[in-house]
């Protein structure tokens, strides 16, 4: 079918997807259900006001969870279900983070957002940064000083090679 | 390499909104309309064409930014 085509075919499925499922038939190869970022909004805006969302967020917010990985999930799994495409989840996802935090702290929840600096990190980087800098400068201080000063060349003991003494059944004995 | 969307996506928002709420600090909000027939004619603006104007990310700004808010006066009002 495509064997006499020049052009590249893009629109062809992905070798072995055939071995999986028809294609098609899955929820994230159709059309998604929502096409613009106003109705994808509502529809996060309208899912996360409902008390079982609240609870079960704010389980996974107890449980240090960082916010970031909870809005990944969740728009992760909405591109699989077919309700939205990635491009919107991806501009959906700071408003996603947003209510979550929201519900966070109307409860009163100490939450981990996941985009805190990690301080600590920065700094072991830094000091080792700063450590290597002073290892190379003192290399190349001991350098310049070794090549000023001439050591004095100390001549190797040459040892006399011992004669090999022939060993058989047939050499002469000394 | 984008690791974590989520991360980096709040962080471009966060930052144009502190961008935003800065320059609004520094302005007038009141818009000059003008008077009588331009200002008519400029007000005669319909609704529904403001809202299809405009692109996807500066409606999910103005999503965020409402939320923000909201955020913000829960803040404040447990503070004090």
């Amino acid at each position: 079918m495509y064997k006499d085509r020049l052009e590249p075919v893009l629109e062809a499925p992905v070798p072995g997807i055939g071995m999986t499922h028809e294609v098609g038939a899955r929820p994230w190869q159709q059309p998604p259900q929502y096409s613009n970022i106003d109705d994808v909004a509502q529809f996060y805006m309208g899912k996360m006001q409902g008390d079982s969302f609240a609870e079960q967020t704010l389980n996974l917010l107890e449980t240090k969870m960082p916010v970031t990985m909870i809005a990944n999930a969740m728009q992760t799994t909405n591109v699989m279900n077919g309700v939205h495409s990635i491009d919107i989840g991806i501009l959906a996802l700071p408003i996603i983070m947003e209510m979550i935090m929201l519900v966070g702290d109307s409860e009163g929840i100490d939450y981990v957002t996941g985009i805190e600096r990690d301080i600590d990190s920065e700094v072991e980087d830094s000091s080792i940064a700063l450590v290597l800098s002073k290892i190379k400068d003192s290399k190349i201080d001991t350098e310049s000083e070794e090549s000023l000063i001439e050591e004095p060349v100390q001549e190797m003991p040459i040892q006399e090679e011992e004669e090999d003494m022939p060993t058989g059944l047939m050499a002469r004995r000394v | 390499m984008i690791n974590n969307p989520a991360k980096d996506t709040y962080m471009k928002f966060d930052l144009a909104a502190d961008m935003m709420t800065n320059d609004n600090k520094g302005t007038s909000n009141k818009k000059s309309m003008g008077k009588g027939l331009f200002k008519r004619t400029g007000g005669s603006k319909n609704k529904v064409d403001e809202v299809s104007d405009k692109e996807p990310i500066d409606i999910a700004m103005s999503y965020f930014l409402a939320i923000r808010q909201e955020r913000n006066k829960l803040q404040s009002k447990q503070g004090s």
